[in-house]
């Protein structure tokens, strides 16, 4: 990425702990970090270190793409999208214990969620043809005990991280999935991240698999 | 290429290091400050010129004699007292369908791609553990992941090692020792001229037909394959991506890693 542009990184779920560890590192590499969550302004823990800040239900694409549009209009291009799911609060439940309200719900935090953040900056990333986007995708393989709704809502995003970003590449868009092990390195996180933005334009449609804090 | 401070003065053998992925590695760890020995086949013109360009040490000799794939390790270490970094990317390539190729060229692809660089890897971590830690840094290749047509030799080679790097990572976390595996896609390097010929065709020939098939419309460059190796080599790209693959295909070769 030329070092020249003014660069703008979004960032959903940021107040989780992936948004913050992220949003201080592309502050710290000098970038603009846009943030959205559902928590309202004066909840937010970062809202005084980054440039602005959105209370969004992400599920809501009409509602998304209409505040992206607005964002890119008063703040300038976004280059980058980081999209980090909070999920904490998923993993109480069983396979068996799991109602299909709460399925769906999991299927929107998870899968409706990226693919309207994608929708709502990739057709301005086309345009300009250049973009890159990271979905964190736990990977949840080291937890024992029942994680399956959760994982399995997860891995939807793997078959659309590849699919998506094979039809935009051609666009020198990149689409990839920080894969990470349960619980998060949240500093490889955020360095690979930061790798996958500023040098890591060959790379896209993949699955970055990342070792967790141990 | 960006810099890490913390990889300056790291003491790094490159095997392969003489032209190709390995040559844009060499660039980068000498860009990066690092003590460099390269390792080749042989000190002809061109690599001397890699050597007066980058002022990178040369422990030259063939990876399939697993005495000399031992030694090159011991001179790195002899010269420089130690060694930190071991980048496996030498690598020897033959195509021809598997029941007409002559045996021994076959092997000569394992031996070099696998077992001289378990010589290597294998005289290079007893030093890394004393030294408290160190990082390996394995080249596989899609042909080793997907399987390729005349490619069963250098295929096999590559995927064992892309088995051997998740399984050293595992067995030597407990000395700090990060292994990271890369598998490039089409790469725009003289190794094509393989390919080129196993189908009659010209370099650029087989350059637009890869690039054709490929999500990015483009081939790689080697120094998006050096850049990786050099973030790998970090601390923290190290500890995380230890025991993991990265595919650099630009779109194609998408597999879902899962690990040991």
């Amino acid at each position: 990425m030329n070092n020249s542009e003014i660069k703008t990184i979004l960032i959903t779920g940021i107040n989780g702990e992936v948004g913050v560890s992220v949003s201080k590192k592309f502050k710290d590499l000098g970038w603009k970090v846009i943030g959205i969550d559902l928590t309202p302004k004066a909840e937010i823990k970062i809202v005084e270190e980054i440039d602005a800040y959105y209370s969004c239900d992400v599920t809501n694409r009409a509602n998304l793409v209409e505040l992206v549009k607005n964002i890119e209009v008063e703040k300038g291009a976004i280059t980058a999208l980081f999209m980090a799911v909070q999920f904490d609060n998923q993993l109480n439940k069983g396979f068996l214990d799991t109602s299909m309200e709460e399925w769906q719900m999991m299927l929107n935090s998870w899968l409706k969620a990226s693919a309207n953040a994608c929708a709502a900056v990739g057709t301005s990333m086309k345009g300009r043809r250049n973009g890159r986007i990271m979905i964190l995708t736990p990977d949840f393989s080291k937890l024992s005990g029942d994680c399956i709704m959760t994982a399995t809502a997860a891995g939807t995003l793997h078959g659309f991280i590849k699919s998506f970003g094979t039809e935009v590449a051609i666009d020198n868009v990149t689409v990839n999935g920080i894969f990470a092990n349960v619980p998060f390195d949240l500093e490889a996180i955020a360095e690979t991240a930061a790798y996958l933005v500023e040098e890591g334009g060959y790379i896209t449609a993949q699955l970055i698999s990342l070792r967790g804090k141990e | 290429m960006k810099c890490y401070d913390e990889l300056k003065d790291k003491v790094v053998l490159i095997t392969g290091g003489t032209q190709g992925i390995g040559e844009a590695v060499t660039n980068c760890f000498t860009e990066q400050q690092s003590q460099v020995v390269i390792n080749g086949r042989k000190l002809d013109e061109k690599v001397q010129k890699v050597i007066d360009r980058t002022g990178a040490y040369p422990a030259m000799g063939d990876l399939s004699n697993k005495d000399r794939a031992t030694e090159i390790v011991r001179e790195t270490i002899d010269k420089f007292g130690k060694i930190d970094i071991l980048v496996a990317n030498g690598a020897a390539m033959s195509m021809n369908p598997f029941l007409e190729q002559n045996e021994d060229e076959w092997w000569q692809q394992i031996n070099v791609n696998l077992t001289g660089h378990i010589a290597s890897i294998k005289a290079a971590l007893p030093n890394m553990i004393s030294n408290g830690g160190g990082t390996i840094i394995i080249i596989s290749s899609f042909f080793g992941t997907l399987g390729w047509k005349n490619a069963t030799g250098y295929g096999s080679s590559k995927s064992g090692l892309l088995t051997l790097g998740q399984y050293l990572s595992r067995e030597y976390k407990k000395y700090n020792i990060n292994v990271g595996i890369i598998i490039p896609g089409v790469i725009r390097t003289p190794q094509l001229n393989v390919d080129a010929n196993d189908l009659g065709i010209s370099y650029d020939e087989v350059c637009d037909m890869y690039a054709s098939e490929i999500a990015m419309a483009r081939l790689g460059d080697p120094e998006e394959i050096a850049s990786l190796v050099a973030f790998m080599s970090t601390k923290v790209g190290g500890r995380g991506l230890s025991g993991r693959h990265v595919q650099v295909s630009g779109g194609e070769y998408r597999t879902t890693p899962y690990y040991v």
